[in-house]
């Protein structure tokens, strides 16, 4: 079936949330305009890739519910490749848990991760490719975050959780875009990764961007990333063709705008420094399903 | 540790990573038109969001009795017109118009659930050139279960709901052949139409034979009529057995779409050949429908065997929105409700009006939930 046979559309009661489950207020009326969902099916049809990767969406979706789940779609070198965000801020109480969803796509997609329910965590992770998608592995790595008292700003902790134990990986600082830019762009450059002697943290800290609503940086392993959360659709089109997404996807959203613009969509890009120039790793658009 | 007291007459609440945070203060300088005010903030408060939306409701219940107080204290600042009615805000929505299709359909599924049997409860959506209705439902009885005299009955329900008199009498004289019987109420803009169905048994012999003289069978006769005057006919159901599904095609093709433009009768195939797909042809009850006197040319399709649900034929249902010109928003929100509901069964052609249509039956439950029938059932 072709994406675009799938493509959902807003409905008035549709919620407007952000790539944190946060609500803001849309643009503009969204009935009768695109779901985000839609530029998630069009990037699984840009990549070929197999039918279950549909039924996976349903299965989340029918295992906990409309607009729970978040989505993105990742850019990694020239390949695609697609993560499933959760969030349930109850922590303990949470009704949404890693082993709520992981039976609804067990079927699909088995998994020998034994998450400890016990953990506060508020936040988890799966990683979707290829060739999960099509069955040929199973998910063996499930991302966990918690929160980070202590710090001055909102954030949290990502641990990686494999069948012999959890291991860290990144951290997360979220900055107002209006009234924080100047601890945002602090936190860019007090890091490893990045010398702001040699080059300007506009690099990072995209000027075409920068007036979204939430700015987010991570100091992950070997590398930094930065997320720009409440663009708009014209927004959205800079950051692919910034990033060179491919051009099927670009096209789409340029073909689409008007569908686009009651939304606000999140983006986000992994880089570090080398030889003094920005090296960008990955990135990635957010919506909500 | 002893809990201080703090007064505050005012607050502000944010949301920070997903937490409800409310600061709690006293204002130190009022608003004015040149400044917005000062507040000296005392509290701060950080909520769960499931504890702030608990705390929303309570307030808001708590609030309720006070609920005159306040908007009379609101009104104070308002002109006296204005006032009077932010006073008594409710006064508006009491003259307003009685929805007399939806009290149709209340007084059916009353009267109905009065016969003090169980009954089959099925939803449907009709779908047409730039419309989409949804306020359908079908209640199916079986007239065995019905105590004392069932056609007496069933009409006087008929009745209550303005069943004309022609109607009434027809309904009477061929009541006989019921063997089972449904209930029908569309409420479509406001409109109500209300349908009695009389559906017989065709034994294995009759539909034999009528196989074999390639005759169809009639199996339901219905009654249908607007309870404020208007539509008024009677429709027949006629079973053609066991057609495979070439030759239901077939049908569809030269019969119920003969003259048609492409579209619905694509829509209808695919529909079709998904449903053989899963279960034979000839277990998939085809019927077409005609009516006295006007131009009605559909089919109905029973869909039950294939074992589908609504978001099995989802192309179909897309398919169906984009050729008659539905919102899709509207569209959305009603398929986002029925999508995995089992899918009973398929109708669409002509309808008496000349227009081209579909209606999918879906959602078949029975009620009361507790009866001891369906829970065998289960």
């Amino acid at each position: 079936m072709r994406a675009a046979e799938r493509f959902e559309f807003a409905t008035r009661r549709d919620p407007a949330l952000n790539y944190c489950l946060w609500q803001y207020v849309p643009a503009r009326p969204a009935e009768d305009k695109f779901r985000s969902i839609n530029l998630l099916l069009q990037s699984f049809e840009v990549a070929r890739l197999d039918e279950r990767a549909c039924d996976i969406v349903d299965a989340i979706r029918g295992g906990i519910g409309p607009f729970r789940t978040v989505f993105g779609v990742k850019l990694i070198g020239a390949r695609l490749a697609w993560e499933f965000y959760f969030y349930d801020y109850q922590r303990r109480q949470r009704e949404v848990s890693i082993s709520r969803v992981l039976e609804a796509i067990r079927p699909l997609i088995p998994c020998d991760v034994r998450p400890n329910e016990n953990l506060p965590y508020f936040m988890f992770s799966l990683d979707l490719d290829g060739e999960l998608a099509a069955g040929r592995r199973d998910l063996d790595v499930v991302h966990m975050y918690v929160g980070n008292p202590g710090s001055t700003v909102s954030s949290g902790i990502a641990y990686a959780l494999r069948a012999g134990g959890a291991t860290l990986e990144n951290f997360y600082f979220f900055f107002d875009a209006a009234s924080q830019l100047d601890e945002a762009a602090r936190k860019i450059v007090t890091s490893a990764h990045f010398d702001d002697t040699r080059l300007d943290v506009d690099a990072v800290l995209l000027p075409e961007l920068r007036g979204c609503r939430t700015i987010c940086v991570a100091n992950k392993q070997t590398h930094d990333c930065v997320y720009f959360s409440g663009v708009d659709a014209h927004q959205l089109l800079f950051f692919l063709e910034r990033l060179t997404y491919p051009a099927a996807i670009v096209s789409f959203v340029r073909q689409n705008l008007a569908n686009l613009d009651h939304l606000l969509f999140d983006v986000g890009f992994d880089y570090r420094m080398h030889g003094g120039e920005l090296e960008l790793l990955k990135s990635g658009y957010y919506g909500v399903f | 540790m002893p809990v201080s007291e703090t007064h505050a007459d005012a607050f502000k609440a944010s949301i920070e990573a997903g937490d409800v945070v409310i600061e709690f203060g006293r204002v130190t300088v009022p608003p004015s038109a040149a400044s917005g005010g000062t507040v000296a903030v005392s509290e701060r408060v950080v909520l769960p969001l499931e504890t702030a939306r608990r705390l929303h409701h309570t307030l808001g219940e708590a609030l309720k009795p006070l609920a005159g107080a306040l908007r009379a204290a609101e009104a104070k600042a308002l002109p006296p017109g204005e006032a009077a009615l932010a006073a008594r805000p409710g006064e508006r929505t009491a003259r307003a118009v009685p929805d007399a299709a939806g009290e149709s359909g209340a007084l059916l599924l009353r009267l109905v659930g009065d016969l003090g049997v169980p009954f089959q409860h099925e939803r449907s959506l009709r779908i047409a050139e730039g419309v989409l209705h949804a306020d359908r439902f079908l209640l199916t009885v079986e007239r065995r279960d019905i105590a004392g005299d069932a056609r007496a009955r069933v009409l006087e329900i008929c009745e209550r709901l303005g069943m004309p008199q022609a109607l009434r009498a027809a309904a009477a004289a061929r009541f006989d052949m019921a063997s089972c019987l449904h209930f029908g109420f569309e409420g479509d803009s406001g409109r109500a139409v209300v349908k009695l169905y009389l559906e017989r048994v065709v034994g294995e012999d009759e539909a034999r034979r009528a196989r074999e003289r390639g005759e169809p069978a009639l199996l339901h006769l219905a009654f249908k009529w607007e309870p404020g005057g208007g539509t008024e006919v009677s429709t027949e159901y006629l079973w053609h057995p066991a057609l495979g599904a070439a030759e239901i095609a077939q049908r569809l093709a030269q019969h119920v779409y003969r003259g048609v433009e492409q579209g619905s009768r694509e829509i209808a195939q695919s529909v079709l050949e998904l449903a053989a797909a899963r279960a034979p042809a000839q277990q998939l009850q085809y019927l077409e429908v005609q009516e006295p006197g006007n131009g009605r040319r559909s089919f109905d399709l029973n869909l039950y065997n294939a074992r589908l649900q609504v978001k099995d034929v989802q192309p179909q249902l897309y398919r169906m929105r984009d050729l008659f010109a539905v919102r899709p928003g509207q569209f959305q929100a009603l398929y986002d409700q029925i999508m995995t509901k089992p899918l009973g069964h398929l109708a669409g052609g002509v309808h008496r009006n000349g227009k081209d249509f579909f209606n999918l039956y879906y959602g078949v439950g029975g009620l009361p939930h507790f009866h001891e029938r369906f829970r065998r059932a289960r």
